[in-house]
């Protein structure tokens, strides 16, 4: 009873979705035509929509939860998505395990991002508003629609059954738990500053007001993009079981596609706001990321190119290709009809600049996502055209886009050292000698462990920019220390309260190159190797020895766990490292598909990491694929320093300027007021 | 059946009465005039020029910009900087007066740099 009321509540949320969306573009449009009166009233009205919608898609949801924890196995999404035996913590992750679930998941969040943005903004960006709100409203409608007629989360079985079919199983693992949610929380964000584009464009007002407005709601959704991509990365690293964490798989590239833009977007907005140009790149990037978000879902349930993560087909792709036809045509119309208030304000001075440099990184993350782009679709394509479908692996990912990162890393470098509008020669002279020569340095350091030049010169970029952004604190800190006076430690904060934008930013890079750092590490230096081993036999790899003892089996809630006991020693000295025990899971409900847990041994310096293939019925002996993967654990510490740096660059800092619009009125009095830094 | 009915009715109205109250009640209206959509753009133009100013500055103390081309890229944003405030002043003399930092981040800029002052006075 509760799941029809729960389905019900869906249909009125679409409803007052498309009541918003028409009333909020109807303000907009009012709100051109000056007819205040009524515009006010219909703003006001697509404001109540958009809490209206967002608190029923939640009511939604909590039943949807309510029926998980609860085991409602004759709702069909429970049945297939969760059993009995679950543990209650993988229950309640179940709402984003499966096709409805998840989307009804993505449509939750994006209601409260909607919500968010409206309470943030219903003062402050009046006139954009109205426009804001019906584009939400109309991505809300959107996936209502799913929701409604395709993907109903409430469906019921038609019997009780005893139990559920149960959750996949290698989605039974604590970052799968986190990394959907981050990734949601990241591609939902960013939903945002696209309605604020639409909104600019529908308004005409295309000044630098959206872009500062929307510079920290597209910082704080990277940030989780981010978080969700590397998080995404550490759960292919310990459970996939194949030795690496990235496969180029269509869905991690529809997650990376999007990233790709949106940190382009986030560089380029800066020289909107700076400068006054580059208006017409910063809708069309923002509109990109939108799209490859709408894409990299509609990937991702569809089931249009097969992947380990697309774990369900269904009916929903019609409905995301005519959204996708819509959105696209409808917002290359209005950029078309808007091109005459898209004019830049001013010219670069030179390239020499950093506005040239974030130029070029543009140019690159551009080509790069269109490398992943055409290398992701390209089976499809292949398909279409010729009826074979022809897969583009890894290989072709690495070659075609690594170069690509290599000029990215570089300019990564470049970019810091430049000063706006221009840096002359002996400027440039001066910032380039010190990270210049630690690179050069360097670089016979590294010819020592490889002869192949691409780790070396991928190592000695990465040691410039290191040497740039330390330079860059160095400078910073001299300087503040010069003209305030203040000791070392006040230095820095004051550094990062003061400038948090750009010394945030230094941080985020630096993170970066770790996680450069780590992927170098690993494609240029891991050693592997395939071993049977009877109990009591060792291996020798790369300085390590590993000795197989025994094999046991342990119960737990809805499947067994199979753990090959290894010891890991010194090879040189014998001297006992670690004990690790790389495991296979057999679940319950899908005993012909266990899982692989690998055995980790994780240093600064690398990683042991042992996956277990398969064992003689007793245990007397078992097979192995062990790996020694150099320097993996900096991309896990690049990741946090990441959201390190994006959170000191959105803090509130005191610059005494404001991302809102400054202008507020008190309506009772009609007298102006600066809004203050939020 | 009949209770999710109520429920779901009990809701709707709700849901639905708490859109359209807006409609019917009355307002007031918050919209800005032409007049006042200008003063927000060069406000914030005012605000992205400050800031212009202040990462010039930056960038000059740890030796990004050499000294001639400080020089001539300070005195166009700090010419721009007192350009925007007068027509900010056009606008609404009274926003000026309200923003004292403002005037004392403007004076100070203009102590620094003597020809801007000049120019001003003329």
């Amino acid at each position: 009873m509760i799941f029809d009321f729960g389905y019900l509540i869906l249909v009125v949320a679409l409803l007052l979705a498309a009541f918003g969306m028409v009333a909020g573009f109807w303000a907009g449009h009012k709100y051109e035509k000056s007819g205040a009166e009524l515009a006010e009233r219909l703003t006001a009205s697509s404001f109540h929509a958009v809490f209206a919608v967002a608190a029923l898609v939640s009511i939604a949801a909590a039943i949807l939860w309510y029926g998980l924890l609860t085991d409602q196995f004759q709702i069909r999404y429970v049945w297939n998505s969760s059993e009995r035996s679950l543990p209650t913590f993988y229950k309640f992750a179940s709402l984003w395990g499966g096709q409805a679930g998840s989307l009804l998941f993505w449509t939750l969040l994006l209601g409260l991002f909607s919500a968010a943005a409206a309470l943030t903004f219903r003062n402050t960006q009046r006139p954009l508003m109205p426009f804001v709100n019906s584009a939400l409203l109309a991505t809300l409608l959107f996936f209502l629609t799913l929701l409604v007629f395709s993907a109903n989360p409430f469906e019921r079985v038609g019997i009780l059954p005893p139990d559920g079919r149960g959750l996949n199983p290698l989605l039974q693992n604590y970052w799968m738990v986190i990394h959907p949610v981050m990734l949601y929380l990241g591609w939902v964000g960013l939903s945002v500053p696209f309605a604020f584009a639409v909104a600019a464009l529908l308004s005409k007002r295309l000044d630098r007001r959206w872009v500062r407005t929307v510079r920290r709601w597209t910082l704080i959704p990277w940030m989780f993009l981010s978080a969700g991509i590397i998080m995404g990365s550490q759960w292919a690293y310990m459970e996939l079981g194949w030795g690496g964490y990235w496969a180029w798989d269509p869905v991690e590239n529809a997650s990376f596609l999007p990233w790709l833009t949106a940190t382009a977007f986030l560089h380029s907005i800066i020289i909107q706001e700076q400068r006054g140009i580059l208006k017409v790149w910063n809708v069309t990037l923002i509109w990109l990321t939108y799209t490859l978000v709408v894409l990299g879902t509609f990937t991702t349930r569809s089931g249009i190119l097969s992947s380990v993560h697309s774990f369900a087909q269904s009916p929903i792709g019609p409905y995301f290709l005519v959204f996708l036809a819509f959105t696209t045509i409808g917002f290359l119309l209005l950029l078309f009809l808007r091109m005459r208030y898209l004019q830049g304000e001013n010219e670069i001075d030179s390239i020499s600049s950093r506005e040239g440099a974030f130029l070029a990184n543009n140019w690159l993350f551009a080509g790069i996502a269109f490398v992943v782009l055409w290398g992701t679709f390209f089976p499809m394509f292949s398909e279409i055209l010729t009826g074979d479908r022809i897969t583009v692996a890894a290989p072709w990912f690495n070659k075609v886009a690594g170069p690509l990162f290599l000029l990215l890393f570089v300019l990564m470098g470049v970019g810091p050292l430049l000063g706006w509008r221009r840096t002359g020669a002996a400027a440039f002279r001066r910032q380039f000698t010190w990270p210049g020569l630690a690179a050069l340095l360097s670089a016979p350091c590294f010819l020592l462990t490889s002869r192949n030049p691409f780790p070396v010169a991928g190592l000695s970029v990465c040691v410039f920019v290191a040497a740039t952004i330390l330079q860059e604190f160095i400078r910073g800190l001299n300087a503040r220390r010069r003209t305030k006076g203040e000791p070392f430690p006040a230095a820095l904060l004051g550094l990062l309260r003061r400038n948090g934008r750009r010394y945030g930013g230094y941080i985020v890079h630096f993170g970066i190159m770790l996680i450069g750092v780590a992927i170098i590490g690993n494609e240029f230096y891991q050693s592997t190797t395939h071993v049977t081993l009877s109990a009591g036999e060792s291996v020798d790899l790369s300085g390590y020895t590993l000795t197989y003892t025994n094999l046991d089996s342990q119960r737990r809630s809805n499947h067994t766990e199979m753990r090959a006991n290894l010891l890991v020693a010194d090879a040189e000295s014998g001297r006992l490292l670690d004990q690790i025990a790389p495991r296979r899971n057999i679940y319950d409900k899908a005993p012909d598909q266990p899982t692989s847990e690998v055995g980790l041994r994780m240093t600064p310096a690398e990683d042991v990491y042992v996956i277990l293939n398969g064992w003689q019925g007793d245990g007397s002996s078992a097979t192995f694929t062990i790996y020694i993967n150099p320097l993996t654990m900096w991309m896990w510490i690049g990741g946090l320093l990441i959201i390190l740096g994006t959170v000191i660059s959105v803090w509130p800092h005191t610059t005494g300027t404001s991302d809102r619009s400054p202008v507020t009125r008190i309506p009772a009095t009609g007298q102006w007021s600066l809004a203050t830094d939020p | 059946m009949w209770i999710v009915l109520a429920f779901i009715s009990v809701v709707s109205i709700a849901a639905v009465g708490f859109v359209i109250w807006p409609l019917f009640r009355p307002h007031s209206t918050l919209i800005l005039s032409e007049g006042e959509e200008g003063l927000a753009e060069l406000l914030t133009r005012k605000d992205a020029t400050l800031q212009a100013i202040k990462d010039l500055e930056f960038d000059h103390n740890v030796g990004k910009i050499e000294d001639a081309d400080f020089e001539y890229f300070n005195q166009i944003l700090r010419r721009r900087a007192v350009l925007l405030l007068q027509r900010i002043e056009r606008y609404a003399p009274q926003t000026a007066q309200l923003e004292e930092t403002l005037e004392v981040e403007i004076a100070a800029r203009r102590r620094v740099n003597p020809s801007d002052q000049k120019q001003r006075d003329h």
